[in-house]
């Protein structure tokens, strides 16, 4: 195979930072620390919906200590932010939309004089009617949240003739679909620290997904040049997509531009729940029609989206959720709609699989249900239907990349869970009330930002003095490892030790602006990049060897940090002597730059924004539960996942995304449940929101994987990164329904709404047998 | 959090002074893990908080005539590793497994869990069929009383502000008594509990299916943790041949309890399982011949 | 404030603390013991966990005044001189994403091995079952703790 001739493309090759990581010599934005610094603390809204009718900060002022209090008359330039409409004030002026709305911010000597002045501020309200139900949000009698509408994005996509499609076909399945508000529960709460450094630059340390968008954001928010503005974000404890949209970062600008004193802002995990981005919860109403034979001939789709209080991403979030609605499947008759509708239940905005968790909830339960009324097995129901290289996607699009929907199919027969899945399912004689089952689901994942949005990719390369290079990429590893891939390609570029490559991410002064760390584009865009500036840098390295050596660039060669001659090989310049080289001539050493735009399909969906996409990830997800009927839990003893990303560039890294997002799929699927109760968060602590602890998870997450190698990537690899999470709750809830013959239609499926159905289901039993 | 004066007693005897003298402002600190929570989030209204982690006299596990003595320092890791404990209290041992994680076992006490008296506290339930009995002290005397007097409330004892709880006593486990302690979360580990039940009934003889004693308590579905009386009467009046008929026992469960709706769970499911967690554990221990699990 | 003295990572530390002053905050902001991670403040997450005398306890929710004349050991501590088994078998098995959890982590499963040198994979997610990882699945982490070579995981 091709990966052979590669010394570390393809290979597992150990994070770069685990050296750092498991000294814990590695520094956190929150772990930063500068003399003279400030605390800075946010005041929260007193309600979820209500007018301003009077701020006094006089009181806080007075407090010895406090050095500034600030409110939306401090906020120089646009009173708000938000990546796609910015709606959200930095700071509130007449109106709360949500408990975690920001109303004044403090910066005092201590933490506690901060919070104590907090106390001090005092804020008139006239509470409003609260809008909590996203359906009724929608109708023309409820209160507003925003002046001009509850809903602040409609797309609808018609394709073919749903209508007629419908009396034509054998079966038609309708269900209403429901999940839950999940949390992204990254340990590393929005954290930060700010100052004014060295030319007035004011340089923010703090956790995100995109510092040169955070940088254009603020410039506009703080009234400043960009350039006056430093963003930091590496390396950061986890995202998940939490991290895309501003968080503290405005509010900690503000009170360093006001005090001229460094200052740092901690969230307690409480604040951080209220007050920042969680994913969208979901009804989505579905109806599809099926031939006999298993052909889908019609999907007919309305979603409604909670997206809180403000847009942030929450329309493209709907529109992928439409894109994604029919599964990675043939479909020639659609018309789906969403609704992107703003409540008073905090705010909902970018959360890894972005839309596509929850579709592929519905779809995949749909596969489900027709695979089981028609008789037909659910993988050869799902292949009969498979989109394939040079199909039409549901939303019209052409594939013309690669496709692994057939490929990833095939995968699941060769997973060790299939292979012995009857072995396991064998009946329990001891404890009959505890039954075990099967189920997988597919799903798919488009890769960038799709049609219409800007797309690319950013890198610098710099060449160092020890005849290494640094790798210079805006984009942000907050955990998936996408820094030890560009190592791994520019050593395998620069044809030189992997220990050689220093990585930089995430620093507007020091990187490449190469898009948002979102949408599985971190290594397929940073990695293009890099392999682009590498290019540039070998001819730049050819050029000086061969003035040096006085033979032709064409002549020369490049090994193991050497710039050789082609059939001399022992006539040869070390990278180290070039660089030396370059000191002596200019007292510089050269970077190199390099820049790939994102190919896009080759049309455009009419009114919905960013569709489609033109390069798609796929997965199969595959579980063994077993659930406790008498109590409704269920438990997850094996998983496995089938997944087409190209050509694999890591494959430790590959393993470790796709076993983290099972179990953060499994989380989606069986416990995560934030509960908002009139506006209110009932659930801002681990104790009641549940995520996966170890003895949660299966005793085995297998990961196979099926190449169908995307030609134009790195190396023909693609981004993974979502996808690996999409499909697991529904591969979960096919296993329970495997198990006891339970279909679930919402999640999470806890324990109590397992129980609640089975126990439902058991009166009907009982009632048709009276 | 607000502003603390910290005392320290080494003795039990200086704890007793610094009770009296601080009357209601003054509150205790054991291990910490619920009161430093709580005063992060100013639930606290005492300003003297009183460390007695380094009290000696406080902190063992030992035997005597036949009783086993938990004294109220002992912390969770310190009972699960008590061979002690293994042989002649083991539905407390099973219980307190149950409890928190790893780290917080090692630093919670049995002391502090009886007397943060949560309605939902693990080791209570436990204790409550183990019959434990409760010394409290303070400079005017000391006083024995049996758990299930100790609660009037979630939270509430009839602990006074001058007392100590310095012992936790019950019978050793018989040969012949046998049990199970489980407990409903919302997740395997690090889970508050939904519900839990705690069982312990002395078997008439090997071979039978019939007990001449049996307790049961509920937890985390009444204000305090309940004992199910009529449970118990059905155990010792009938014999526990079919699943059917432990069934018919554990819906008896249904009338003991009277749980509320949270965010953990409803009142119904909370009902429910009552009757079924009660159900499962005496499968169970039937299907292991009325074994305790090993 | 008031003056506490404790053994930090093998050398005798004071600090002055007021009483409702946290450990975390005090290890963290005043002696630099950035290792440990604060994410939940109750005890619920496990970042912050250090060993006090030995037995892994949550430092955001122990009163610093509560350890004086007590032994602490951080991940500073436990690498001061090079990496233990456990933390190279961190590193050969990926056992980090973000990373954030890693510190508590390994606190935690130097506890377990400490006491139990060759566990069972049921007793290591038992013995890190207090400590979330949003990340990665925890299976590269249970694996790294199993494969350590027992022979040197005592060494403080």
């Amino acid at each position: 195979m091709i990966m052979e001739d590669f010394k570390y493309i393809g290979k597992s090759v150990p994070r770069i930072d685990a050296a750092d990581k498991a000294s814990g010599k590695i520094k956190y934005m929150s772990d930063l620390n500068f003399p003279g610094m400030l605390f800075g603390k946010i005041l929260r809204a007193k309600y979820p919906h209500a007018l301003i009718k009077k701020i006094d900060t006089s009181q806080a002022k007075a407090l010895p200590g406090v050095v500034a209090v600030v409110t939306w008359e401090d906020v120089p330039g646009l009173n708000g932010f938000g990546i796609v409409t910015p709606d959200q004030p930095v700071l509130c002026k007449d109106k709360v939309r949500y408990i975690g709305d920001a109303v004044a911010a403090i910066a005092a000597e201590t933490k506690e004089l901060a919070e104590k002045a907090l106390t001090l501020i005092d804020v008139e309200y006239e509470p409003l009617p609260v809008v909590d139900d996203p359906i009724k949000a929608i109708q023309s009698d409820s209160p507003k949240v925003h002046d001009d509408g509850n809903i602040h994005l409609h797309t609808k996509v018609v394709r073919g003739d749903v209508r007629k499609a419908f009396e034509e076909a054998d079966l038609v399945i309708e269900h209403i679909y429901c999940t839950g508000e999940q949390e992204h529960a990254f340990l590393e709460i929005e954290t930060g620290i700010a100052r004014i450094e060295e030319d007035d630059i004011l340089t923010i340390y703090a956790g995100s997904q995109y510092p040169q968008r955070d940088q254009m954001q603020l410039s506009r928010c703080l009234a400043l040049n960009p350039c006056k503005i430093r963003v930091v974000s590496y390396p950061v404890g986890g995202a998940f997509g939490g991290k895309d949209e501003l968080t503290i970062q405005p509010i900690l600008g503000l009170l360093v531009l006001k005090t001229k004193r460094p200052v740092k802002m901690v969230m307690t995990r409480e604040e951080s729940v209220i007050s920042y981005w969680k994913r969208h919860p979901m009804i989505m109403k579905y109806k599809t029609g099926v031939k006999k034979d298993g052909t889908l001939v019609a999907n007919k789709v309305i979603i409604y989206a909670d997206t809180g209080a403000y847009a942030s991403l929450g329309g493209p979030v709907v529109n992928l959720a439409i894109e994604h609605a029919c599964g990675p499947y043939k479909l020639s008759n659609v018309d789906i709609e969403g609704y992107c509708i703003y409540t008073n239940n905090g705010v909902s905005g970018a959360f890894r699989g972005f839309g596509v968790p929850e579709t592929a909830f519905a779809i995949e339960t749909q596969m489900d249900i027709i695979a089981e009324k028609l008789g037909i097995n659910p993988i050869e129901l799902r292949k009969k239907n498979a989109l394939q290289k040079g199909d039409i996607a549901p939303v019209g699009n052409k594939l013309t990349t690669s496709v692994g929907t057939v490929a990833v199919l095939d995968g699941i027969s060769k997973t060790k869970l299939w292979k012995e899945r009857e072995k396991y399912l064998v009946k329990n004689t001891k404890k009959p009330w505890i039954k075990r089952g099967f189920g997988f689901a597919l799903t798919y994942q488009g890769t960038g930002l799709g049609v219409g949005l800007p797309d690319y990719g950013g890198a610098i390369l710099r060449f160092c003095e020890n005849g290494g290079f640094e790798v210079g990429v805006g984009l942000v590893d907050y955990g998936q490892g996408i820094g030890t891939s560009y190592a791994q390609i520019a050593a395998e570029m620069m044809k030189c030790p992997i220990d050689k490559i220093k990585v930089v991410l995430g620093d507007t002064a020091l990187t490449a602006d190469s898009g948002p760390t979102s949408a599985s584009r971190g290594l397929y865009l940073g990695g293009k990049a890099t392999i682009i500036a590498a290019e540039k840098m070998m001819t730049v390295l050819k050029e000086k060897t061969s003035e040096m050596l006085k033979v032709s660039v064409d002549n020369l060669d490049a090994e193991n940090g050497y710039i050789c001659m082609k059939n001399q090989p022992e006539k040869k310049i070390s990278y180290e002597e070039i660089a030396a080289q370059f000191m002596k001539e200019t007292d510089h050493l050269p970077e190199t730059e390099g820049y790939f735009l994102m190919p896009l399909a080759d049309m455009k969906v009419e009114n919905a924004f960013g569709l489609p996409h033109h390069i798609f990830a796929f997965s199969a997800h595959l579980a063994l539960v077993e659930v406790n009927t008498l109590t409704g839990q269920t438990k997850v003893l094996k998983g496995a996942e089938v997944i087409d990303a190209g050509d694999v560039i890591n494959r430790q890294g590959l393993e470790a995304q796709s076993e983290g997002g099972f179990v953060m799929g499994m989380g989606y699927g069986l416990f995560e449940n934030m509960i908002i109760e009139k506006g209110i968060f009932k659930t801002t602590n681990f104790s009641t929101y549940i995520i996966p602890s170890a003895e949660d998870i299966p005793s085995d997450i297998e990961t196979v994987t099926v190449t169908d190698p995307e030609e134009t990537g790195p190396y023909r690899a693609k981004g993974v990164a979502e996808t690996v999470m999409c499909a697991t709750a529904p591969a979960i809830t096919n296993a329970i329904y495997n198990a006891v013959g339970l279909r679930i239609f919402k999640l999470p499926a806890t324990s109590e709404l397992v129980y609640t159905l089975l126990e439902k289901k058991e009166e009907k039993c009982n009632e048709s047998t009276n | 959090m607000k502003a603390l004066n910290y005392l320290r007693a080494d003795t039990i005897d200086s704890a007793l002074q610094y009770l009296d003298e601080f009357k209601q402002d003054i509150r205790i600190i054991a291990g910490g893990t619920d009161l430093v929570v709580r005063l992060k989030q100013d639930m606290v209204k005492e300003n003297n908080i009183l460390d007695i982690s380094r009290i000696k006299e406080l902190n063992g596990i030992f035997r005597e005539n036949g009783t086993i003595h938990v004294l109220p320092l002992t912390t969770h890791t310190d009972i699960l590793e008590s061979e002690v404990i293994d042989k002649y209290a083991f539905i407390l041992r099973e219980a307190c497994a149950t409890i928190g994680s790893p780290q917080i076992r090692n630093r919670g006490t049995l002391g502090g869990n009886i007397v943060n008296a949560s309605p939902a506290g693990d080791s209570i339930s436990a204790l409550f069929v183990q019959t434990a009995k409760l010394k409290l002290k303070s400079i005017n005397g000391e006083r024995v009383v049996s758990i299930e007097e100790f609660f009037t409330g979630p939270g509430k004892t009839i602990l006074k502000p001058n007392e100590l709880l310095v012992d936790i006593f019950m019978p050793e486990l018989e040969e012949n008594e046998t049990g199970f302690f489980k407990k409903l979360g919302q997740r395997d580990a690090l889970a508050i509990s939904v519900l839990n039940v705690a069982v312990k009934m002395r078997r008439r003889g090997a071979g039978t299916n019939t007990f001449d004693r049996a307790v049961v308590a509920f937890g985390a579905v009444a204000p305090t943790v309940v004992r199910g009386r009529r449970v118990e009467n059905a155990i010792i009046s009938s014999s526990l041949d079919s699943s059917k008929q432990i069934h018919y026992i554990a819906r008896l469960a249904f009338r003991e309890v009277s749980p509320i709706s949270d965010i953990r769970a409803s009142l119904k499911y909370r009902q429910d399982m009552s009757i079924n967690l009660l159900y499962e554990g005496l499968l169970d221990l039937r299907a292991n011949d009325w074994k305790r699990k090993t | 404030m008031k003056k506490i003295s404790f053994i930090l990572n093998g050398e005798k530390r004071n600090a002055y603390v007021e009483p409702n002053d946290l450990l975390v905050d005090v290890l963290r902001e005043k002696l630099g013991m950035h290792s440990i991670k604060y994410a939940c403040g109750r005890g619920d997450c496990g970042a912050c966990t250090i060993l006090l005398n030995g037995k892994g306890v949550r430092s955001c929710i122990i009163l610093a005044i509560e350890v004086d004349g007590q032994e602490i050991l951080t991940l500073e501590g436990l690498s001061e001189n090079k990496l233990t088994s456990l933390q190279e078998s961190f590193i050969d098995h990926s056992s980090f994403q973000c990373g954030f959890c890693a510190p508590g982590m390994i606190m935690s499963a130097t506890e377990l091995l400490n006491k139990n040198p060759n566990p069972t994979e049921e007793e290591v997610k038992e013995g890190l079952s207090g400590n979330l990882c949003r990340c990665t699945g925890y299976t590269p982490i249970i694996e790294a703790v199993l494969d350590v070579e027992k022979k040197d995981v005592d060494k403080k």
